[in-house]
């Protein structure tokens, strides 16, 4: 399901993508990067605040991609001023422009959190950006549980990833709002497959019914009571021999005719408190 | 004397209770709650929801209000375009539906031949319709006529243009909102002082205030929970509003503060409400309350004009949304009778007796 939401048109406008140094958010990352690569009609504009500069730009070498370089020169130490600045460089984006931010804790380094959150604020609201992805590494943020809370306000689908212990794979927990006020949330299982994404949905445990299986199986009435329940092979074998077979404490057909059918006469003392009702008259019998 | 000036203003009506002029807030069954409508001077503050979009609507039907009221309108939004929130402004329905719906009550009452002895108890209906109701009716479904807004007079605040002013505030922000607030009260003649020749009503609609769009700039030495900058703010607005012919609604995303910060916003506050929706939560799947789509709190109600506040009857409120129309309706739950998803309950005979016959009394 996580994998409608974050490529069918129209696009979520707000995707951030939480990892740890266990678990990189970066192969999803990258899959976001080359669907949207493989779209000629949109603009990627890669931001770069980590990683090497010469290394993205051999791997990447697709016509429809803008690399802004904020790794070499971020101080302006070697006077060069070929780094732009951050903010006028996404206010001068052109139509159907996807962003790529790699990755936000840095970009919080270097302008502080309101700052940031502003600038993702308008890019969020302009109308020419089809697409925000964004990139957090958990670790590297002070008080990383509030800044999370924080961006998360902001976002329209927040991906957090976890290791996961039982597999190999990992697990991603995401919050998706949709724009009518509906949220989505859910537990994935999610692996690359040939720079693929390919998620499962964890389905979460219903304790009431593993409760209510768990119980039934289990209950065996023979171990219950002292009493021998069932019948073995044998005891079958004999009873359907027998079958027919009137037992000598039965009475004999021959005999009831003789018998006379037992009454209960009552006897009523001198001053009886007889009830004419009868007791079962409200019962339906 | 005065009086009678006060009285021209249109869109308001005294409370029955306390003879404070009222504004409706532009859903009724919200005015009915508040004991008529909101009062003049006052601020309410909206405890938004975890998306936000039903606290929206809410401040949206307050702007239509003033809008349709002829009331002058100033919004603020750092998180939003605030021309896009009054684009989006419910359109008025025109016919006056209150009138065919009281005939339509008592016409049903006529009929009441078995339940006879009902027939004279008031139901939630007409119990609505003790209060005159001020406001309009609102269709969610249609925007607002553009020629509408572009006729009356509206101010747009978006935080674009900060000076630094005072250190009051360790976000500028807050100031330069309070300065044009003031400015528009001025200059629009507001004041209870003032006496221009035709009195109005400022409504003051503030969305998300105090999300982090509005978080200390890096250079201040305060972070978004040390930082006094919210309460302040509610404080000094609750100030100017007073002592105005103005009313003031304000959403906050309560969510991202802690409770003692809450707490002190609701205190400089007069009459606070906090929307509680379903969607992400366990409570959505929840068939009792599928009909709604949150709780609704009303958190405090300020004594205006009074020794104590009016006491709203009930406490548990929920609110709905059809594609049309947002009301709050009390909390009812629904009679547990028929549950075809669980095929235990149905085994299970109701009657006492005979298990598979109809019960007999």
């Amino acid at each position: 399901m996580l994998r409608n939401y974050l490529t069918t048109h129209p696009y979520t406008k707000f995707v951030l993508i939480e990892d740890t140094i266990q678990e990189r958010g970066k192969p999803i990352f990258d899959f976001l990067l080359k669907t949207h690569l493989e779209k000629p009609q949109n603009t990627v504009h890669y931001f770069v605040f980590q990683d090497i500069i010469g290394r993205i730009k051999q791997k990447l070498k697709h016509n429809n991609i803008i690399l802004h370089d904020f790794v070499t020169n971020i101080f302006c130490w070697n006077k060069d001023p070929k780094t732009g600045n951050f903010e006028e460089t996404t206010k001068n984006l052109g139509g159907n422009s996807v962003i790529f931010i790699d990755s936000l804790a840095h970009v919080i380094y270097k302008f502080g959190l309101a700052e940031t959150y502003r600038i993702l604020n308008n890019l969020k609201k302009d109308a020419a950006v089809q697409q925000i992805v964004v990139l957090l590494h958990q670790d590297l943020l002070e008080e990383h549980l509030r800044v999370e809370q924080l961006l998360e306000h902001l976002c329209t689908l927040s991906i957090t990833l976890f290791p996961n212990v039982n597999s190999e794979n990992g697990r991603l927990q995401y919050t998706y709002k949709k724009v009518g006020g509906k949220i989505i949330k859910g537990i994935e299982e999610y692996w690359i497959d040939n720079q693929n994404l390919v998620t499962k949905k964890i389905e979460k445990l219903d304790t009431k019914k593993l409760l209510e299986k768990s119980v039934s199986a289990e209950i065996n009435p023979e171990t219950l009571s002292t009493f021998k329940i069932g019948l073995t092979e044998e005891d079958k074998r004999i009873r359907d021999e027998r079958r027919g077979e009137i037992l000598p404490y039965l009475p004999k057909p021959e005999n009831q005719n003789d018998q006379d059918s037992g009454k209960i006469f009552y006897q009523f003392d001198e001053v009886d408190d007889w009830d004419e009702e009868d007791p079962d008259d409200d019962l339906d019998i | 004397m005065e009086k009678k000036t006060f009285k021209s203003i249109p869109g308001t009506a005294y409370s029955s209770q306390n003879g404070h002029l009222l504004v409706s807030s532009g859903i009724p069954s919200l005015d009915t709650l508040l004991g008529g409508g909101i009062p003049v001077g006052t601020v309410v503050l909206i405890e938004e929801d975890f998306h936000g979009s039903y606290s929206k609507i809410v401040l949206k039907y307050f702007l239509a209000e003033g809008i349709v009221s002829k009331h002058s309108t100033l919004i603020a939004s750092q998180d939003v375009n605030p021309s896009n929130i009054i684009k989006e402004l419910p359109a008025v329905i025109d016919s006056d539906l209150d009138s065919t719906e009281i005939s339509k009550i008592s016409g049903i009452s006529d009929k009441m031949k078995i339940a006879f002895r009902y027939q004279n108890l008031p139901t939630a209906d007409s119990a609505r319709n003790q209060y005159r109701h001020i406001g309009h009716l609102y269709d969610l479904s249609k925007n607002m006529s553009f020629s509408d807004i572009e006729n009356s007079d509206i101010c747009y605040w978006n935080g674009q243009r900060i000076e630094n002013g005072t250190r009051l505030y360790s976000n500028p922000a807050y100031n330069a909102l309070l300065r044009s607030i003031r400015n528009k009260i001025r200059d629009g003649k507001f004041y209870l002082k003032d006496s221009p020749n035709k009195r109005s009503i400022l409504r003051i609609g503030v969305h998300s205030l105090g999300s982090p769009m509005w978080l200390p700039h890096r250079k201040s030495l305060h972070s978004i929970d040390s930082t006094r900058d919210l309460d302040k703010f509610i404080f000094c607005l609750r100030a100017l509003v007073r002592s105005a012919n103005a009313v003031a609604v304000v959403t906050i995303p309560t969510h991202l503060y802690h409770e003692i910060s809450l707490d002190r916003c609701i205190h400089s506050s007069d009459i606070a409400m906090r929307l509680q929706a379903f969607g992400g939560t366990e409570l959505e799947n929840n068939q009792s309350l599928a009909e709604y789509q949150g709780f609704f709190y009303l958190t405090k109600l300020a004594a205006i004009n009074s020794l104590a506040s009016r006491h709203p009857g009930s406490m548990e409120y929920a609110f709905k949304l059809r594609r049309k129309k947002f009301s709050i309706d009390v909390l009812h739950l629904p009679p547990d009778i028929h549950d075809d998803s669980d095929p235990k309950r149905q085994s299970i005979p109701l009657t006492c007796g005979g298990g598979t016959k109809y019960l007999d009394f």
